[in-house]
């Protein structure tokens, strides 16, 4: 039977508290991953809810990476020799995301006008329409007044029809409330509609880079 | 009797997210870490994606150790081709 991969997680974690499903800590490249003997689950919404409240609970107590949803390995030796070549990158993650929480603003509305179109050639075209693509001008104030409380921030333009944008911030735990302060006191000045979610386990900030 | 002063509640930072299926699909679905190995990513019994450690961009006979199976069933072809 299968690995069903939850998360990476920095601490040894005592599974038989407060998580309800029966899962099992295989330690790997320094840290720890929390796993479930499992066929492959479809992906339905009682699987994703399940998932997301695994990863939640883990988040409540130490510092977690979640694995995308579906994510399996053979064995708990395939997943070690997987992850040994990853150690640096693993830390340098959980550096990234230590009692810190994600908060997703996903923008709707209309979008703001297109600045000037870029001069130069093809090469700086193509590069002026990727920085573009991770900008979000419609709610720059909200952007602005949280940037000195934002560890990390990654933007996601859709631009599908009022569905305009989704932002990911990550926030130390200790300045989530003057966070909410600030988008609360800049959200009503904006054209926009923004929806606020969170605090989450740092999803969009998990990359192993 | 003395009137205990209140304690304000404590500011949720995980507990009791009321998080919408929307953000849950999001992040569970596209978010998250994604390794490059001998990893399978699918869902039910079907695998959706399967990932190696190394994208091979050249033919695969350029970096592929040769195939003595192939090479024989290549030369018995070349003797039936002489006869």
């Amino acid at each position: 039977m299968t690995l069903w991969l939850f998360a990476l997680v920095e601490d040894e974690v005592d599974l038989r508290r407060g998580i309800g499903a029966p899962l099992e800590l295989v330690r790997a490249a320094g840290a720890f991953v929390v796993a479930q003997r499992s066929a492959p689950l479809p992906a339905e919404t009682a699987n994703l809810v399940a998932h997301d409240r695994v990863i939640g609970s883990l988040a409540r107590r130490t510092a977690v990476l979640p694995f995308r949803f579906g994510t399996t390995t053979a064995s708990a030796t395939a997943l070690r020799s997987l992850l040994a070549p990853r150690k640096e990158a693993i830390a340098r993650a959980f550096d990234r995301v230590r009692d810190a929480v994600q908060l997703t603003l996903r923008v709707r509305g209309e979008a703001a006008p297109p600045a000037a179109p870029p001069t130069g050639g093809p090469g700086t075209q193509w590069l002026a329409k990727r920085l573009a693509a991770g900008q979000v001008p419609e709610i720059a104030s909200v952007l602005g007044a949280t940037k000195a409380l934002v560890r990390a921030s990654r933007a996601e333009r859709h631009d599908r029809e009022r569905d305009l944008a989704t932002v990911y911030q990550l926030v130390a735990r200790s300045d989530l409330r003057a966070w909410r302060a600030a988008v609360a006191a800049t959200l009503p000045s904006l054209d926009v509609e923004v929806a606020v979610g969170g605090p989450y386990a740092p999803y969009a900030f998990a990359e192993l880079a | 009797m003395s009137a205990r002063k209140k304690q304000p509640a404590p500011e949720p930072v995980l507990e009791g997210i009321d998080a919408s299926l929307l953000d849950i699909v999001d992040h569970v679905l596209t978010k998250g870490v994604v390794l490059t190995g001998d990893l399978v990513i699918g869902v039910a019994d079907i695998d959706l994606v399967y990932l190696r450690l190394s994208a091979i961009l050249c033919a695969a006979d350029r970096v592929l150790p040769a195939d003595p199976t192939r090479r024989k069933r290549t030369d018995r072809a070349r003797v039936r081709t002489r006869r």
